[in-house]
């Protein structure tokens, strides 16, 4: 999982499969409170999730300014970088 | 409209007994416990003059289930302003989950923090906080609505936080149903812009929704709360269609 796409991708089925997001409604720059409906202990359980795929530690801090998808894939790239 | 001024008032002036109650001996949840208690006594008498002149009648039905349940997140819809003054005056341990802003004033937070009420800090934090105060007996009220009902709704759609809390901490839920037969003290209208017209409230206890340990794997909490929501939703709609009437706990009598 290293090109963005893949994040994408990946991200994509967690919101599919565990927030029951209509696919049709992730785009990157579709805002994950406002237009996919994710309220903050959703947040907490993605970071979880994408936590437990990374296998990286994602610190609460850098997961704060993350308003939109492309900002997870962002975050996400950032740390599979790091 | 000086009447509400005034009860506000002495509201304000009736929490500088509370400070005296914090240090009273006892353990922590003695103390909390006992707050609580005259927090709804205090509530009892505010609910008590807004009726004595003529704002509300409040009437209930199954009251018992309110009086009777621990642990419970209590959820209602959000009709008036005073909706939570009414379900604090019937409760005698009831905890709200309040603005953080409010922590820092410091005329309010000690307050706040002896009758153990919960601020809506970062999710994991509420989720801790919530359960250590469901934990003491405390029962805790959520309007999943958000705020109050808009003019012309029934409803507004429900926000998932109660049965996220149900499902994270494994407690029960107690819907209360608030039926209002004229509209008045909403959120469209300013709080001292008081109804010609005396609001009768029916408060209708329903029985819990259980929770089910057995059907929660980990990983599947967020569909779940989803459907939960949904469900409540979907009851508070039904339950919300009959309207108001006289078959009440007082009328019974």
């Amino acid at each position: 999982m290293q090109n963005r796409d893949q994040i994408l991708a990946m991200l994509s089925t967690i919101l599919v499969d565990e927030f029951e997001i209509e696919p049709a409604d992730i785009s990157l720059d579709a805002s994950l409170y406002e237009e996919l409906d994710l309220d903050s202990i959703d947040a907490v359980d993605l970071v979880i999730k994408l936590q437990q795929i990374t296998g990286k530690k994602i610190q609460p801090e850098e997961f704060k300014t993350v308003r939109t998808v492309n900002d997870v894939v962002n975050a996400v790239e950032g740390l599979m970088q790091s | 409209m000086c009447y509400m001024v005034f009860g506000l008032g002495g509201l304000l002036s009736s929490l500088t007994i509370l400070p005296v109650l914090r240090y009273w001996p006892g353990t922590k949840q003695a103390r909390t416990a006992r707050v609580q208690r005259t927090v709804s006594l205090m509530f009892k008498g505010f609910v008590a003059m807004l009726t004595a002149v003529g704002v509300i009648n409040v009437s209930t039905k199954n009251l018992y289930l309110l009086q009777q349940a621990r642990s419970h997140i209590v959820i209602a819809n959000h009709p008036t302003l005073v909706d939570v003054v009414v379900l604090i005056s019937l409760m005698p341990n009831a905890g709200c989950i309040v603005k953080q802003s409010l922590w820092r004033n410091p005329f309010i937070r000690g307050v706040l923090s002896s009758v153990g009420y919960i601020p809506n800090r970062s999710a994991n934090l509420l989720l801790q906080d919530c359960k250590q105060v469901l934990n003491n007996a405390t029962n805790l009220v959520i309007f999943p609505e958000g705020t109050r009902t808009l003019v012309g709704n029934v409803i507004n759609p429900f926000a998932r936080g109660a049965a996220n809390i149900a499902i994270r901490t494994q407690s029960d839920i107690l819907p209360v149903i608030l039926r209002t037969d004229v509209t008045g003290l909403t959120k469209q209208e300013s709080w001292y812009q008081i109804p010609r017209q005396t609001i009768n409230m029916s408060v209708e206890i329903a029985d819990s929704v259980l929770h089910h340990d057995d059907e929660i794997t980990q990983g599947n909490e967020a569909k779940m709360a989803r459907q939960l929501t949904r469900d409540l939703q979907q009851f508070y709609l039904n339950s919300l269609s009959i309207p108001i009437d006289s078959h009440t706990d007082k009328k019974r009598k």
